[in-house]
This record gives C-alpha cells, structure tokens and sequence, in this order.
C-alpha cells in the first residue's frame, strides 16, 4: 500500500511537467463535403490529449460560431458530456449553408494547484462545408488567437503548418507554443517524456512552423500571461493565457 | 511560323479562359427555398459560376427533368414539376462550369417533399416531410379498405396508429432539431410521451374490445 502510494507520488511528480493543458474542441469532421455530412456533433474538454487524460471542466462562459462575417452564441444549447472520463461538453450542430465555419469557446478560468495559476484556454477550430474555402484566414478578435498562415483545414500529415500568434489583436513574438496529438484511443506511445508536448516558439513577427508528422488532430497551444493576476483564496495568482488551434491533418487513400 | 500562330492561339485562348486555368474546384450547393429549389454555384464566396451549365436529372433513373443556365450570381431557381415530386425519387443537379469544372448535388426524396402538393392531401408548411411520405405510404392501405371488407381489426388499428403517429414523428424529428438549435423543449417531449401512451391505450383498448 505504502509502496503504491509513493510508486504513484512519484509517478506524479515525473509525469506531471510532461504533460500540457490543452483546451479542446474536436468536431466529428473538419470537411463537410455533402448534406449526408451535414450533421456533427463538437466535443468541448479541457485535457492532456497525448496523455489522454482528462480534466473536469466548468461550463464555457461562452462558445460561437462564427462564418461569414457573423456569429451567434451557442453556449445555451450546450450539452454535458463525459471526455477521457471527466465533465466535458458536447453540441450537435448541422450545416445548412456553404462557409468557412469557427468555433471558438471561451472558458472558465481553471485554477491548477500543480502550477500555482490559473488556466484560460482560447480555444478554436476551424469546418469548411459544401465546397468553400474563402475566409480562414480572419482573425475573431479573440483575447489571444492563432491567425492560421496555412489553410486549417484540408492538410496532409507531413504537411508544415504556419500561423501567427496574437495578444490582444498584436503579434506576440517568442511565444512559446506546444504542440500535441489528440491520442484518444491510446493508439500511440510517447517514447519518452519529452515528446509527449512538442514545442516551437513565435519568431520576431509572432509567427511559427511546425511540421505535422503523422495523421490525426493535433492541437497548438500558445502560452502567454495575462498582465492582470487573478485572486485565488484571497491572494492574487498568475493567469496563463492559451491561444489553442485544432486541426486534422490526413493521410492519403489508397486509390481502388 | 506555325509554331508562332500555335503558340499565339494558345495565349489568345489562355486569355478567353482565365478562370478554367486555375486549380481550384467548382462547387455546387441547393436547398429547398420556400416553392423552389435554389443552387447556388461558385469556385468560391466571391467568384460566382456566371452562366454555367445545369442538368438536373431523377437520381433513380436517370431521366432528364431540365437544363438551365446560372445567372452573374451563380444561382438558379428550380421548380421541379409535381409529376416528379410524387415519384419519391432523389435529384441529381449536374453543374458543368467549364472544361474540367463539373460538379453535382444530391438532394434526397426527404428534402424535396416539402415541394409535393398532391391532390387529396393539403400542405401543410410548418410539417411536411413525414406527413406527405406518411400519406404516401398509407393511400395503398387505405384504397385497400374501399375494395375489400375483409381487413381486420387489427390491420384497421394499424392503418389508423400509423396515421396518428405520422405528425408524432414529425414532431420528434422538429424536438430533435429544436435542440439542436435551442435545446430541448421539456414541454413538447413530455407532451409527445403523454400522446404516445394514450394512442397505445386506445390501441388496448379496441383490442380488448374486439374480443
């Protein structure tokens, strides 16, 4: 017993700065390509995705939609589900018109002990439905966003994604970005700790690159501080501000 | 010299087709739009297929059921004709915008039922997919009933279940798509389980009554 407890102390002291938060939406397509397509249902979670490890998570102060230059608030219609295990989210939603589609949700700040701060994840992704391409490349205004260089969505593993880290609508040079894969079914294994999160950093203009190495989501993190601290029980705390981009990233089929 | 004027036609005709160089698809979209279908074309939000070429053919068979040109917006309104509405048919839109540029939408018998008005039976906007394929699928039965007496009791509550639970199901699929959008409606599910325990206690009832 004793021996358990300190097998799993340790576990955690080893385990824990491997792994990264990553606030998570995951749709059940980032292609919608015709009507029978049409419905998908987003999954919202705040997790360790290669990890696979889950975090409980409050529910999102807000979560849009945005196409066309428009958005609509759709955090009322949001619905309790259960990811990796923990309190997660969940929306059904349906496509009726052809557009470049965002979803970005803005949660409640998570505070973790661990890192003595709290965590707010602005997390997004991107759908093109019925065939349009046109308009990935706006930026929401968010309070920090990933500004994609690189088409979101449509992309080959193997591919080299580019995009342009913002803070309060400026580029945010040497930002540090992590960088995981969503290993939902536990298909792969980090060889060691160290690729559990990969991690690249923005250069002068806020820019990074990073090249995907295999299929699947993978989501991009980048960190920042807020200016203003946060109280937690009385004394102010640090808030870790998270830029998160999820995308897919495809093999080929094989032609028949 | 003939390799000048090759050479000069293939530019000439470069510069008549700028558009069908570009490596980019063609997209076609439709939907029903209050008494038509509406398809919309284009390479992409702002660069419309002006005057592309569109066939729309029955998705079953194969006939061909119009062809028409998209205006300067992409777009064309279809009013597919009632004889092939009641088909029940799918409809294929084959969209051709140009050398290489073909595209096609289909749009299921579900979708277009919204457009059916038959004869006996009154449209009504608001529910109309499953009370027209109800209808559809009951008039059989209930020409039955005129030609022989022999249906039985049973068939009878059948045919009659069947028929009141068709606006049933088209009120599930409206809950079903209310949540999506506004999430649910307590007071149309309990309103819907409460009408399904009463349709079956009727359905008891005549039974037991039977015998």
């Amino acid at each position: 017993m004793k021996k358990t407890l300190i097998a799993a102390a340790a576990f955690c002291l080893i385990a824990s700065p491997a792994m990264a938060h990553f606030g998570m939406i995951i749709p059940s397509d980032s292609v919608i390509e015709d009507q029978s397509e049409a419905k998908i249902e987003l999954q919202v979670s705040f997790s360790h995705p290669m990890e696979g490890n889950g975090m409980n998570m409050a529910k999102p102060v807000s979560f849009k939609v945005f196409a066309d230059g428009k958005s609509e608030e759709l955090a009322g219609s949001l619905q309790p589900a259960t990811i990796l295990d923990h309190d997660a989210w969940k929306l059904p939603f349906q496509f009726k018109k052809p557009g470049v589609y965002q979803f970005a949700v803005v949660p409640e700040p998570y505070w973790e002990p661990a890192e003595d701060c709290f965590i707010m994840h602005y997390a997004k992704t991107y759908i093109s439905a019925f065939g349009e391409e046109e308009g990935w490349d706006d930026p929401l205004g968010l309070k920090t966003e990933i500004v994609p260089l690189t088409r979101p969505f449509g992309n080959y593993a193997g591919n080299v994604f580019q995009g342009q880290v913002l803070l309060d609508g400026k580029p945010a040079p040497g930002t540090e970005v992590e960088i995981e894969y969503y290993n939902k079914d536990g298909r792969y294994e980090a060889p060691n700790g160290a690729l559990t999160t990969q991690v690249v950093k923005t250069d002068a203009n806020g820019i990074f690159t990073y090249g995907i190495p295999f299929a699947g989501w993978w989501g991009f993190a980048a960190l920042n501080t807020a200016d203003k601290k946060m109280a937690h029980d009385g004394t102010p705390k640090d808030v870790e501000l998270g830029a998160v981009l999820w995308m897919e990233f495809v093999s080929p089929k094989t032609a028949n | 010299m003939n390799n000048t004027f090759a050479t000069l036609l293939a530019l000439a005709l470069l510069l008549l087709f700028p558009e069908q160089g570009i490596a980019h698809r063609v997209n076609i979209f439709a939907f029903v739009d209050g008494e038509a279908v509406q398809i919309e074309c284009s390479f992409s939000k702002s660069q419309r297929v002006r005057h592309g070429r569109l066939i729309m053919t029955d998705a079953q068979d194969g006939t061909v059921l119009e062809e028409a040109i998209t205006d300067e917006q992409g777009r064309y309104r279809y009013h597919p004709d009632q004889a092939f509405l009641m088909t029940g048919h799918g409809l294929k839109i084959s969209l051709n915008a140009g050398e290489g540029h073909q595209s096609s939408w289909m749009m299921t018998p579900d979708e277009l039922q919204v457009l059916a008005v038959s004869g006996g039976q009154k449209k009504l906007a608001s529910q109309p997919n499953l009370l027209v394929s109800q209808a559809k699928s009951s008039q059989p039965a209930a020409a039955g009933q005129h030609g022989k007496e022999d249906l039985t009791m049973e068939q009878k509550i059948e045919n009659m279940l069947k028929n009141e639970l068709a606006p049933m199901r088209q009120m599930l699929v409206q809950i079903y798509a209310s949540q999506q959008e506004h999430g649910p409606d307590i007071k149309d599910i309990i309103g819907g389980i409460g009408w399904i325990i009463g349709l079956f206690g009727m359905a008891a009832f005549f039974k037991n009554n039977k015998g």
